[in-house]
């Protein structure tokens, strides 16, 4: 039985996860492009990222694009799997 | 605990934002296609402009930039979603058409084709935005409006006039899906 799954609950990550989702396997998204699919603040998003990643749900990388820092984001397997549990534990609910 | 209407809004977020994501995520993908064609508009409209005499050649070698740029940004993207896959498909098809009617079924008068042509590929574009969004149907309709006002006023200066309306259009327009937020 799938099971609701705390740390996605919360609407903000809840809105990243269903983002990063839609993503291929293993494709990165740019904060910046992030932020405008889930319509958050910088600081608001970072918050919740860091949260998604001390539960290795999300990976994220900050590297260097000439002199230009840039962070990316993705969704681990583990975060995809965990993110579908919580789904259908949403459905289970409305099926009760 | 969650109840009901809980776990029915949070399942509305969940559709929601994968919606606009996957709106915003194939405005990015495709951005660059419109971007590439954008150019071989403006570089095969001057070329026709300022030597009218070798035009065919000019369109020949830009479209086979074009087609050969975008055949090697698509094998690149060849995991793309379905959905994208689709609208390639519906370009192809109206393409195909587009060539079917040239050869065989359009009076060839001066102007015709061009005009023809891009309404074609535009009424394409906006096939597109019916499913990908209405960014698509924007610039669609934008170009047509521009190519068929300069057909009927201002015929002498199609080619000048397509080069920087038409590809000038293409290219912000394709920065405006790249950037799309």
């Amino acid at each position: 039985m799938a099971e609701l799954d705390e740390v996605i609950h919360q609407s903000t990550r809840l809105r990243i996860m269903a983002a990063l989702n839609v993503l291929k396997k293993g494709e990165w998204v740019e904060f910046v492009r992030l932020k405008a699919l889930i319509e958050a603040s910088d600081g608001n998003l970072g918050a919740h990222l860091d949260t998604l990643a001390r539960a290795d749900y999300v990976e994220i990388d900050k590297q260097f694009v000439g002199k230009k820092p840039q962070t990316r984001i993705r969704a681990t397997v583990h975060g995809r799997h965990a993110f579908k549990q919580h789904v259908t534990a949403l459905r289970n609910l409305l099926e009760i | 605990m969650l109840n009901k209407q809980e776990a029915e809004a949070a399942l509305n977020q969940i559709e929601q934002t994968q919606r606009r994501s996957i709106e915003l995520i194939g405005y990015w993908r495709s951005g660059i296609y419109v971007q590439i064609w954008g150019v071989v508009w403006i570089v095969a409209y001057m070329g026709s402009y300022f030597l009218p005499e070798v035009s065919n050649i000019i369109w020949l070698i830009c479209n086979g930039f074009g087609v050969t740029a975008t055949a090697i940004l698509s094998l690149r993207d060849r995991n793309n979603a379905q959905q994208e896959k689709r609208l390639a498909w519906a370009m192809v098809v109206v393409a195909s058409f587009g060539l079917l009617v040239s050869y065989n079924l359009l009076a060839h008068r001066p102007g015709t084709l061009p005009v023809f042509w891009t309404c074609l590929i535009m009424s394409a574009y906006i096939l597109a935005g019916l499913w990908a969004g209405t960014r698509w149907i924007v610039l669609g309709a934008a170009v047509i409006a521009i190519s068929v006002a300069t057909y009927f006023y201002f015929m002498p200066w199609f080619d000048l006039i397509m080069a920087f309306a038409g590809g000038g259009g293409l290219l912000l327009g394709g920065t405006w899906m790249a950037r799309a937020k």
